[in-house]
């Protein structure tokens, strides 16, 4: 039974906790809304980057290039996120420091580094008959570095959460690897793999650092408003600052909510 | 049957039968056939676990049809409904198996695993998450179905009474290993080792009688 004393005391419990809880979402609130509601009330900045066909161009780039490199992560990810939630073997630990390697670099050495692989001396862009530099794969291999953590740790959290059993049973009952995999742990572990392909193209469109290194140009969103910002400053970087997020946030807030049904 | 305690390593022998391990050394034959490097869709076992994992994605019927249609069979449909039939689900069809009581998921689970016509059916502690009435109605089933199809059931509990009134024989595990094997009256009245006999909860000098507490709910007590 729960006494009223002891009621009491967990609400002072959860109050303090939510007290300082809020410090930390008052600072990120405040950060983005600030700017929002500061360009919101000069709407013509907003129009004016939404009329411009440079800025547009731009984002529809980032968002299309960011797509392409999920979709890349997807297809290559899912099944290393499968074997890393699957088989134990020596050397996981290891592989599984590489996955989240990219994380803890820091991206504008990330960018260095896809540089020196994919430039035109470079161990892969020697042999590539693709230009990589200031060109759309340099922008796509530069997000892919960066986001593919994003997706395989939440395939791999995905499948981990399927009972192995029900693919032995599904197996016993006459499926092979193949058909127990895409007809059973593959829609179980869907609404993970479809939260890390959300976070993925997320990460994929907010990043500056590595893109800005191998591929300044064509401009991202992102390497556009930091080329503004040096040009013109704030009065031309923030209202396409608030354009992009708007659109973001947007098309997450949709995904999420067709995602959770 | 197989009998024994917790841990005893039951449920991984049927894992093994069923190919889900391979096992270090040793054989399986199923029906005159060598199986231990068969993968588990070749083997054609049935398997129903303890919380009968029922594909929580699929309805009630398309986990019955699953193995059917993976089988190709045009009557994948009619097959499955027959059987949702035979085991009174028939009106759970096109639910999920989260909305499903214990007995219910059950029956769908030994529905589904009868699909393929396997020549084995492996039970792991089929009865065990089931309520008493329940348990008495499915193990009545499990007697029904045994008798009807004819098929050989590898039935794993810790349960004695539901051995005595299941098996044909019984075989005891302890810690791995394959004790003794026998019928119910052999393995009740001269269990092989001490061990048994006190697992069984019977004494191994036949004169100081019986101990095995017998429930009311099992019926008259077998008289050996």
């Amino acid at each position: 039974m729960i006494t009223g004393q002891k009621y009491y005391f967990q609400k002072g419990f959860y109050i303090l906790l939510g007290a300082m809880g809020s410090i930390l979402l008052a600072f990120i609130f405040l950060t983005i809304f600030n700017m929002m509601f500061d360009q919101l009330r000069h709407p013509s900045g907003i129009l004016r980057a939404a009329k411009d066909p440079s800025v547009m161009n731009s984002i529809g780039l980032t968002l299309y290039a960011s797509m392409i490199a999920t979709a890349i992560a997807v297809l290559t990810g899912t099944p290393l996120a499968y074997i890393l939630a699957r088989r134990e073997f020596p050397g996981k630990w290891l592989i599984e420091s590489l996955v989240d390697l990219p994380v803890i670099v820091p991206h504008t050495v990330a960018g260095i580094a896809l540089l020196m692989i994919f430039g035109s001396h470079g161990l892969i862009g020697r042999f590539s008959h693709v230009r990589f530099v200031d060109a759309f794969p340099g922008i796509v291999v530069a997000m892919l570095f960066v986001s593919a953590p994003f997706f395989v740790n939440s395939a791999r959290e995905g499948f981990q959460s399927v009972d192995p059993r029900l693919e032995w049973v599904a197996r016993s009952l006459g499926a092979g690897p193949w058909s127990a995999f895409l007809k059973v742990s593959l829609p179980l572990a869907f609404r993970h793999i479809l939260a890390g392909a959300i976070m993925s193209w997320a990460r994929g469109i907010s990043e500056f650092g590595a893109v800005v290194v191998i591929a300044y140009y064509p401009l991202i969103a992102p390497t556009l408003i930091w080329d503004r910002f040096l040009t013109s400053g704030l009065r031309e970087s923030a209202p396409i600052s608030v354009l992009l997020i708007s659109i973001c946030m947007t098309i997450f807030v949709v995904l999420r909510l067709l995602s959770r049904r | 049957m197989l009998l024994g305690p917790t841990a005893a390593g039951k449920t991984l022998l049927l894992e093994l039968i069923a190919g889900f391990y391979a096992p270090d050394r040793g054989e399986i034959w199923i029906d005159g056939i060598e199986a231990t490097h068969l993968p588990p869709e070749k083997r054609r076992v049935g398997f129903v676990y303890q919380d009968y994992a029922l594909f929580p994605h699929m309805t009630v019927q398309d986990n019955v049809e699953f193995g059917l249609r993976l089988r190709g069979r045009l009557d994948a449909e009619n097959r499955a409904k027959e059987l949702m039939e035979t085991f009174e689900v028939s009106y759970l069809a096109k639910r999920k198996p989260n909305t499903l009581s214990g007995g219910e998921k059950q029956r769908v689970a030994i529905a589904r695993a009868l699909a393929i016509d396997p020549e084995v059916l492996l039970l792991d502690e089929p009865l065990s998450a089931l309520d008493l009435r329940t348990q008495e109605q499915t193990r009545a089933e499990l007697k029904r179905v045994q008798k009807e199809t004819g098929i050989t059931a590898v039935h794993v509990t810790h349960n004695q009474v539901e051995a005595i009134l299941l098996a044909d024989r019984i075989g005891l595990m302890m810690e791995g290993e394959l004790v003794q094997v026998g019928t119910a009256e052999d393995v009740f009245t001269r269990p092989a080792t001490r061990e048994v006999a006190e697992f069984l909860g019977v004494s191994k000098d036949k004169d100081q009688g019986n101990e095995l507490k017998w429930p009311k709910w099992a019926g008259p007590r077998p008289r050996w």
